[in-house]
């Protein structure tokens, strides 16, 4: 078998701000195959982004190791490697120089690469605009004549001008409206499946993630706290803040709600706290037993589903199941 | 049960240098006692601008504003800015989006918090203010008050600045509470532990609230009746209940179906075309350009019409019966 497009193994990252340390991602182990969407979830502070740093070459992991199909990456990188990992950020209003072109903007990467002649490069501008749902008049123009959507799909098409194998999408639909939204989704699900192109989806809404992505891994305080098939983790989510996100969804159905969890909001919590030893989740947590403050909990569950949690929710029982599809079959009905 | 907010026919239309943009066109509603209202839409619908238009925070040159906006019995259009004034913050009080952006951070909670409390009680001596600080603060749930009044706000998370805030626009026992996009910012397990705060408080106090949102899984939790703004017109409106179980309006079905289920892992579909720009004057409905109904019928002005208790601008109801 071929080695996974990215692996990443027990990596590290600790800032030193002042003389505190920051321990932003402690012990993350994550793989991503070709042609597959990988979600990583998890809230602001969580270490989302600083491992996608990690993966981008950007920071340099403290310890432990990121290959790209089979090859190990080193602190500084060629540029044969960066070329095979685009990104595309948050915010599009803030990515987009607004004194440079559209044209001018999806060009770069090809002139830091030197990829093709001028002429070469105007075509392949045009054509990466078609792509993503643009057309080459668009070229021209400069990003304030454009939507939060357009100017996201020029951001997709800049990621792509050099035929990256991987994509890391940085909550790349946070900041649009949902009609919108959808737009963009599709347009990511279309391109994966032209260009064959591996996805690694941050985000802190599970809601997009139950339709794009075929893994999830949830993240809280730079820990993989539970990861899995996003079947299996929809259906039966064991970790308490896998279930606590879970239950946050404002869902728009009644059968949406039959597939949220309960969560008991009433419950009193220690609060705000962020304990250093032991579960970092143990403070907001109402099912947090003893043991949660002495040790990190070893990832526990088998091969598709696995989970780091003292204290997890039981499995969903067959009858909530049975109820959830008695309730879409309704609703098809 | 008695309305306390009752807007009816606003208009607003800003002067810029491209020429008349027109941003809001007949918003007609109203709050009742005791009543979570929302007004849902996405980005540019006019929703933001109405709130502020209510509380009389729209900047005075250059805006033409026509029809009216009725408290509790006066109309604060053409009511005087000194006695609008009074009232603001007090009777009527608001909370912003972005609870970091909303607090001063050179100025400690105490500080922002007394100077918002001396509006509604200016009898009260130190002490006195003091401790209703406290209890205002424990009942948003924060533990420990003191250490949050001694603190600036990037000294807390962005739940607990969301929560003073919300103690902040609760301390008067304001009639009407508008809050705009209440923890949009917010992880979303903070967002809804706030917004249970929110909901429990404004029971309690009796505090009716007008409720800004463009996410309408916060709105079908949080609001007893909602308002679908699109373009600067309210397209629909309904109770909660009605408007999720049985949408009318091909814009609210449409925002419905692009919103991704739990229940299914499809892609949601997206709305084509564009929102209409504020510039060009439109034509009958607002939405006809994106709309499979759409006929030429839907050129003519589009009045709100009545089923039971929702009402809908569209005149293709007849293909849903």
């Amino acid at each position: 078998m071929s080695p996974p497009l990215l692996k990443v193994t027990k990596a590290n990252k600790v800032f030193h701000v002042g003389s505190a340390t920051v321990h932003a991602v402690t012990d993350i182990s994550l793989t991503v195959n070709k042609g597959e969407t990988v979600a990583v979830v998890g809230e602001s502070g969580s270490g989302k982004t600083t491992l996608a740093n990690l993966i981008l070459g950007i920071e340099i992991p403290t310890s432990g190791e990121v290959e790209l199909a089979g090859e190990q990456l080193k602190g500084r990188r060629s540029k044969t490697v960066r070329r095979k990992i685009g990104l595309v950020q948050q915010n599009p209003y803030s990515t987009l120089n607004p004194r440079k072109s559209i044209g001018q903007a999806i060009g770069l990467p090809l002139d830091v690469h030197g990829i093709g002649s001028r002429a070469e490069r105007r075509r392949r501008i045009g054509e990466l605009l078609e792509k993503v749902g643009l057309n080459a008049g668009h070229r021209d123009r400069r990003p304030l004549a454009l939507s939060g959507g357009q100017r996201q799909r020029v951001a997709i098409a800049r990621a792509l001008t050099t035929n990256p194998d991987l994509l890391v999408l940085d909550e790349p639909t946070s900041s649009l409206d949902v009609s919108v939204q959808a737009h963009i989704l599709r347009l990511l699900r279309d391109l994966q499946q032209e260009f064959d192109l591996a996805y690694l989806f941050i985000t802190h809404d599970l809601g997009v993630v139950r339709v794009i992505a075929s893994r999830v891994v949830v993240m809280y305080r730079g820990r993989v706290v539970e990861e899995g098939s996003v079947a299996a983790i929809f259906r039966s989510p064991r970790h308490r803040y896998t279930q606590l996100l879970l239950a946050s969804i404002p869902t728009v159905s009644e059968e949406d709600d039959a597939f949220k969890p309960d969560w008991p909001w009433d419950a009193d919590v220690k609060g705000d706290g962020d304990p250093a030893e032991g579960c970092p989740f143990r403070s907001r947590c109402p099912f947090a037993v003893e043991r949660c403050g002495q040790e990190f909990p070893d990832m526990r569950g088998s091969g598709d589903h696995r989970y780091a949690c003292f204290n997890p929710r039981p499995e969903t029982s067959e009858a909530i199941v049975n109820l959830q599809a008695e309730k879409l079959e309704r609703k098809k009905a | 049960m008695k309305e306390i907010l009752t807007v009816k026919d606003l208009d607003l239309t800003f002067d810029t240098l491209d020429g008349p943009v027109n941003v809001l066109r007949g918003v007609s509603l109203s709050v009742r006692e005791h009543e979570r209202v929302a007004l849902v839409g996405e980005s540019g619908s006019g929703k933001s601008v109405t709130a502020r238009a209510i509380l009389g925070l729209l900047p005075e040159r250059n805006r033409r504003l026509n029809g009216s906006v009725v408290f509790e019995g006066s109309d604060l259009v053409t009511e005087r800015p000194s006695r609008l004034r009074e009232r603001r913050g007090r009777d009527m009080t608001m909370i912003f989006q972005d609870p970091m952006a909303a607090l001063n951070p050179v100025y400690t909670i105490r500080n922002q918090f007394l100077a918002v409390l001396s509006r509604s009680h200016p009898e009260l001596n130190a002490k006195q203010a003091e401790a209703r600080m406290s209890d205002a603060l424990r009942d948003v749930s924060i533990i420990d008050p003191t250490r949050v009044l001694d603190s600036y706000s990037f000294q807390l998370s962005g739940g607990l600045n969301q929560r003073v805030m919300i103690a902040m626009g609760l301390i008067s026992r304001p009639r009407l509470l508008i809050a705009d996009e209440p923890g949009t910012a917010l992880d979303v397990t903070v967002q809804q532990q706030t917004l249970l705060i929110m909901k429990r408080l404004s029971e309690s106090y009796g505090t009716s609230i007008l409720f800004i949102s463009h996410n309408l899984g916060v709105v079908r939790q949080f609001a007893d009746r909602v308002c679908v703004m699109y373009s600067g017109r309210i397209v629909e409106e309904a109770t909660t209940a009605e408007l999720f179980a049985n949408p009318r309006h091909p814009y609210t079905r449409a925002l419905l179906a692009s919103v991704p289920r739990l229940s299914s892992d499809e892609l949601p579909e997206p709305i084509e075309g564009s929102v209409p720009d504020p510039r060009e004057p439109i034509k009958g409905c607002p939405f006809k350009p994106r709309c499979a109904l759409a006929t030429d019928d839907c050129l003519q002005p589009i009045p709100l019409r009545e089923f039971g208790t929702q009402r809908v601008a569209c005149i293709h109801q007849e293909e849903f019966a």
